[in-house]
């Protein structure tokens, strides 16, 4: 059986993800929130745009730090769900390659309101290209601030790097801890992934494009 | 929860829309990493962007939505952000001492404060900066108000070794 999409998207939806009694969302041994892209686009467009006004020579290094928090969600986040028992039920029994891990996690998060990931190319420990649609960061930039000559989804393009560490560089699927260690030994490992946003609709492409690759091949 | 508090989902598209305003779902590992990176590089300008931006966040989306529900009395509409912010996974906050005049809120389970702690312990001051922000504009759109006159400060906080979170909300 294939990965799919569909099934997951509609399963995890249903799920109705909602705080419990104590107003929390643990799910996927995480505490999840339903949160306001109005607010993370405003924090994240808001610090970058501090940094760079205040010395543009900067503007390199935030976008670093923004990439940074981007890999530790994916790392938490994607490494979270693909260590977990809804993911064995629903997941595990499609996949039938490394590769479906990939695919089957870019269907769990097309439940997450982050816009539609659509995997492009997928070389198995070499490259990943994802298509993705109505990014929550682009279109959020776009209703804020003047069109930009740089791709601005951090959060999508870190997660997308993220990803294809934790698949081909952590390897999620032996269910390693995820610790701090894990993490710093995964990301620091320098053939590890990174994502570059090669089409954004940021700066008027019709839609984002990553393109992830190890550091040095 | 009747029609008004539940997100509409666009599955083909991956939207999630509240009040006419977009959701995504993250998890606490992000949301208090990010929160830490940008108050590393702002340090005490920080608190102003983190709880501005939650103002506007929760201002920008029960307008939309009482917009479509046609309210009722203003604390009904601070019930129901109440008990959107718990089904939003953010903590169950008790808005009844709130009033036009503003007033004290109290927070249990606070998801930024229990991600903070669970991934670096205390912090030597408050830190539910989105809370306090969305509070303010809960009042601001329950009572109508000019958004400029309303103000939010967390005094206690969990994550600063308090008992609970505590928040002052002010009417100017
Ligand atoms: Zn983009
Ligand atoms: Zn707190």
């Amino acid at each position: 059986m294939a990965i799919d999409e569909r099934v997951i998207v509609e399963t995890v939806t249903g799920m109705g993800l909602a705080g419990n009694e104590e107003g929390l969302i643990p799910a996927f041994g995480l505490y999840l929130t339903n949160h306001y892209a109005d607010f993370y686009n405003r924090i994240s467009f808001g610090v970058l745009g501090a940094l760079v006004r205040e010395n543009p020579e900067l503007t390199e290094d935030a976008v670093a730090l923004l990439t940074e928090a981007a890999h530790v969600c994916a790392f938490h986040t994607f490494g979270g769900i693909m260590s977990s028992v809804e993911w064995d039920a629903l997941v595990q029994p499609m996949i039938e390659s490394r590769e479906d891990w990939v695919r089957g996690m870019m269907a769990v998060v097309n439940a997450f309101g982050w816009g539609r990931f659509r995997v492009a190319e997928l070389l198995p420990d070499e490259r990943l290209v994802v298509e993705l649609r109505d990014s929550y960061e682009s279109s959020g930039y776009l209703e804020s601030y003047p069109r930009t000559d740089g791709p601005r989804c951090f959060l999508a393009n870190g997660g997308m790097a993220g990803l294809m560490n934790l698949v081909y560089q952590g390897d999620i699927t032996r269910r390693p801890a995820l610790t701090e260690e894990l993490y710093r030994e995964v990301f620091s490992d320098p053939r590890s992934f990174r994502s570059r946003e090669r089409l954004c609709a940021a700066k008027g492409d019709s839609h984002c494009e990553f393109v992830v690759e190890r550091m040095q091949g | 929860m009747s029609f008004h508090l539940a997100p509409q989902a666009d599955l083909e598209r991956g939207i999630t829309t509240l009040g006419g305003r977009r959701l995504v779902f993250h998890c606490h590992h992000y949301n208090v990493f990010l929160q830490r990176t940008i108050e590393d590089a702002l340090q005490e300008r920080a608190p102003r962007l983190l709880v501005a931006a939650g103002m506007e966040a929760s201002r920008s989306m029960l307008q939309g939505r009482e917009g479509e529900a046609q309210s009722g009395s203003a604390a009904r509409v601070l019930q129901r952000a109440a008990d959107t912010f718990a089904a939003q996974g953010f903590g169950r906050v008790d808005v009844r001492q709130l009033g036009e005049g503003g007033g004290q809120a109290t927070l249990d389970h606070s998801h930024y404060a229990v991600g903070w702690v669970s991934r670096w312990g205390k912090r030597p001051a408050p830190g539910c900066f989105f809370a306090a922000g969305f509070l303010a504009g809960a009042v601001a759109v329950a009572y109508r108000l000019a958004p400029e006159r309303v103000t939010s400060r967390e005094v206690e906080c969990v994550a600063a070794g308090d008992e609970r979170c505590s928040f002052r909300v002010e009417v100017w």
